[in-house]
């Protein structure tokens, strides 16, 4: 299970990228996120006892709990998101300004000129503020 | 929380402050000497008024989202995460007030600054901010948090530094998640900003007025050494998002270029 394997010497690095990135990518499949998920971030951060996890069948809870991973007697909240994972063709300023620029070389040009989409250097100064 | 704040009941824990209520009994805040409780307890008050400025962060991520046509659940979550993040604020000064031993105000706000990325298009600048602030910023918190608990001794101190990890690693899932979505034009610009912005969000980190623990007794209240924070700082880069880049499919050459390099930050 995977809960043990937590306890089994895999390392703490995996255990959170596995928690943020995993989770957000591809253990719930590229289409969804969701903190639902076996591998929600309250199994990372707080795994439970062995011994504490005990399914109930038909618990929302049980297919995660089966995994070994959370706690079934942890409130667990269903906040699953289905993402469009089909790229979006038409959405934002880009694409109206490809729309202008294929039919119209000058307005191409302009948009070149005013957007370069390339970062400056004053662009590596620039970061967000830290939480911490 | 400023008068005019409150925790949303539509939040994550329904108007409640965490989702288990923090110990109301921690004897190891007795045992600290004077000077070091004074010090854990300016430690976790700067920490309110960070979280309070983040809140203000992911109103600009929610703008981004919005004005990304971004999928109505990814949405939810970064509106959620600006009420997490007050709450998160809320935490820290309960914390603070208990190493205290009375209730500290709420710390001045602090002014946010918002990444320009002034040649960025439209839609790259609010793809950056999301990247920005939810998988590399709330990923290195994630980090940040991760080591600080690993050396927490404090029943409070612990029980709030998981309560502030459990949200931030939604905060950082949500910016992969859009990541995961981006069609692969956009994820070509992306990729050229990801020196820059990794390189501004390492700066602010460093570069942000923090105290660090200079004694075990305050690094077991959830306070990092400044070495220890900085290697955490590297880290996370190192193993959580260029490893989070590649699994998307973004080139993170020039990234680990630059981390070899010891991650150069543009003041030095």
């Amino acid at each position: 299970m995977l809960h043990h394997a937590f306890h089994l010497g895999v390392p703490v690095r995996s255990r959170l990228f596995h928690a943020i990135v995993g989770v957000a990518v591809s253990v719930a499949g590229p289409s969804s996120i969701g903190c639902s998920d076996p591998a929600r971030s309250d199994a990372i951060v707080d795994p439970p006892p062995a011994d504490s996890i005990a399914a109930e069948p038909g618990d929302d809870a049980s297919e995660a709990v089966e995994s070994g991973v959370v706690d079934a007697g942890f409130e667990v909240e269903d906040t699953t998101v289905r993402v469009d994972s089909a790229p979006k063709a038409d959405v934002g300023v880009d694409a109206r300004a490809d729309a202008d620029a294929s039919s119209d070389s000058d307005a191409a040009a302009d948009v070149a000129d005013a957007v370069t989409d390339v970062p400056t250097d004053a662009d590596a100064e620039a970061g967000w503020h830290p939480t911490k | 929380m400023a008068p005019d704040e409150v925790i949303s009941p539509a939040g994550r824990w329904s108007g409640r402050l965490t989702s288990r209520p923090l110990p109301e009994v921690d004897p190891s805040i007795e045992r600290l000497t004077d000077e070091d409780r004074a010090t854990v307890m300016q430690v976790w008050l700067a920490r309110a008024a960070n979280e309070r400025r983040v809140s203000d962060s992911f109103a600009v991520v929610v703008n981004a989202l919005l004005a990304l046509n971004a999928a109505p659940g990814l949405i939810d979550l970064a509106r959620r995460a600006v009420d997490d993040e007050l709450r998160h604020a809320e935490i820290c000064r309960y914390v603070a007030s208990r190493f205290a031993g009375a209730d500290v105000p709420t710390p001045a706000r602090l002014p946010l600054a918002v990444p320009p990325h002034a040649t960025a298009s439209e839609e790259l600048r609010h793809t950056l901010h999301v990247v920005g602030q939810c998988c590399l910023n709330e990923t290195i918190a994630s980090a940040v948090l991760e080591a600080s608990i690993v050396n927490a001794r404090g029943a409070l101190v612990a029980a709030a530094l998981r309560e502030l990890l459990s949200d931030e690693i939604d905060h950082g899932r949500l910016g992969w998640a859009y990541l995961a979505t981006v069609r692969s034009e956009l994820r070509g610009k992306i990729e050229l900003w990801l020196p820059a912005i990794a390189r501004g969000n390492l700066k602010m980190w460093r570069e942000t007025p923090r105290l660090y623990a200079t004694s075990i007794a305050v690094v077991e209240q959830g306070a990092l050494p400044a070495d220890r924070t900085e290697a955490t700082l590297l880290g996370a880069i190192r193993d959580l998002i260029i490893p989070g880049f590649d699994r998307l499919g973004l080139s993170t050459v020039e990234l680990r270029r630059w981390l070899e390099l010891g991650a150069p930050t543009a003041a030095e």
